[in-house]
């Protein structure tokens, strides 16, 4: 068993301490450097807190969206963004080649799915930025 | 001539060789360089602030100056010091608000790559503080106004001159030109961008028809222009010009992306949409076409997401270890959330 605090309460810890004393006591123009170290420690921190599963849902969703029924979804975060850059890779295709036609099912359900996950990746780097209907 | 060493992290800068230099290039009899030092902001090209002492020749004085170089990784499309510097020389004989172009060197014996120098203007470029200060003083519609007859001044600039010539006119209808440049850059990055795409593919649908081209400034936005006393001082960072439609500058210009979180403030994150086009369009002698502006907004936060892409890649490939480049990936997904906003279509 690991110990208490966790990574990402750890995280969470090296963030605040950062953002606190230690940032009033940096020169001013360091200050903006010891910012964007505060903000990559709260997006690592979120990103380890939500774990693999919402990779694992969007690819899951994104073989769907493919056609691609049947085989297991990997649990190895590695396999998953693989999986994930195959599959996008061929929907980037078909969007350049212009087979996505606007006004039919296939449109609206990619649309949709980049939405979710176009959301769900602004939780993790900037949740300020979620639009209010869904923050 | 004293020779000193300054650290610049792998290599040792003589600033004795960049005296020699100065000397020869503004026919002094002795240079003293007193100050050389980094300037903050340009994730893409390094500046240095550059004071010195001239003895003799026309331009003996004291110099307050910036020297600006490639940085140690370059995005492959920006434009070399050496355009760069002709263009600057271009738009300061127009009459444009930019720093004086003083010397160029392609040497890479100087300072180990090539460079120009123009000189200082006080002011202030910070995004964030800029908005700030514009909201607190009250200048922002005025600010506003100037930069939208800025932009036109450069806009009417002619583009044909010969020492412009590494400018090339667009093959085909500007806004599908954009695109296919855009999907090339994606080629060169390891993972494929789905929500970009999608933008793309939006974009090349509604591409409007070719218009008048113009000289395109390519990246007039709150951050790349000085402010002194609530005045525009100087337009900044040329090195993306390019011959194009100039309705491209004006969306950048405008695209929500831009605004440093003052959204209602739509110029820029400073004034009005309404004062800075009417400024525009009084000094153009042309009326915006509201629909077209729209597209080349779309075409902003799709421009944004690629640039940021690739900036974040230069972090990731190793190419140049940088925490800034680093969080550009984490600006993404706002502008994919933006960019999806704008392409619903009966969805």
């Amino acid at each position: 068993m690991r110990p208490k605090p966790s990574a990402a309460e750890l995280l969470e810890i090296a963030r605040r301490t950062l953002r606190g004393d230690l940032l009033a006591a940096l020169p001013e123009s360091r200050r903006y450097e010891a910012l964007m170290v505060a903000n990559a420690v709260a997006i690592a921190g979120r990103v380890l807190e939500r774990g693999v599963e919402p990779e694992r849902e969007e690819l899951a969703a994104l073989a769907r969206l493919m056609g691609e029924t049947g085989g297991a979804i990997p649990s190895e975060p590695v396999a998953v963004r693989e999986r994930l850059g195959v599959l996008y890779g061929r929907l980037c295709d078909e969007l350049r080649a212009g087979r996505i036609v606007p006004e039919t099912d296939r449109h609206r359900a990619i649309f949709a799915h980049l939405r979710r996950t176009a959301l769900d990746r602004l939780r993790e780097s900037n949740p300020k930025a979620l639009p209010p209907s869904v923050a | 001539m004293g020779t000193r060493r300054v650290n610049d992290g792998a290599t040792a800068i003589d600033t004795g060789r960049l005296a020699a230099f100065l000397a020869r290039a503004a026919g002094a009899t002795r240079v003293r360089v007193e100050t050389f030092e980094p300037l903050a902001g340009g994730a893409i090209q390094d500046n240095r602030r550059l004071a010195a002492e001239i003895e003799g020749g026309p331009s003996a004085g004291r110099l307050d100056a910036v020297v600006r170089m490639d940085a140690p990784s370059r995005v492959a499309v920006s434009h070399d010091r050496a355009s760069e510097f002709a263009l600057l020389r271009r738009m300061f004989a127009a009459g444009v608000r930019v720093p004086e172009p003083l010397w160029l060197c392609a040497d890479a014996a100087v300072l180990g790559r090539s460079f120009f120098i123009m000189r200082r203007v006080e002011g202030e470029a910070l995004g964030h503080r800029l908005v700030k200060t514009a909201a607190e003083h009250g200048f922002g519609d005025a600010l506003a106004a100037e930069l939208g007859e800025e932009l036109a001044k450069i806009h009417a600039v002619p583009f044909a001159a010969p020492e412009l010539s590494f400018l090339a006119a667009p093959s085909r209808a500007p806004g599908l030109d954009r695109v296919m440049t855009y999907r090339d850059f994606l080629d060169d990055l390891p993972d494929p961008a789905p929500a970009v795409e999608w933008g793309l593919a939006w974009l090349e649908r509604h591409a409007q028809p070719q218009g008048p081209l113009a000289l395109c400034h390519r990246d007039f936005r709150t951050g790349n222009y000085l402010v002194a006393d609530g005045r525009l001082a100087a337009v900044l960072d040329w090195e993306f010009a390019g011959i194009g439609d100039p309705d491209e500058d004006l969306g950048w210009f405008l695209a929500k992306c831009w605004r440093f979180g003052q959204v209602a403030r739509e110029a820029g994150g400073i004034g009005s949409r309404d004062a800075f086009l009417a400024a525009y369009e009084r000094r153009a002698g042309r009326t915006v076409d509201r629909t077209r502006l729209g597209y080349w907004e779309t075409m902003a936060h799709v421009r944004w997401a690629v640039i940021a892409l690739q900036q974040a890649d230069r972090h990731a490939s190793g190419a140049e270890e940088s925490l800034e480049l680093a969080l550009t990936a984490h600006v993404v997904p706002e502008l994919e959330w933006e960019i999806l906003e704008r392409t619903r279509e009966g969805a």
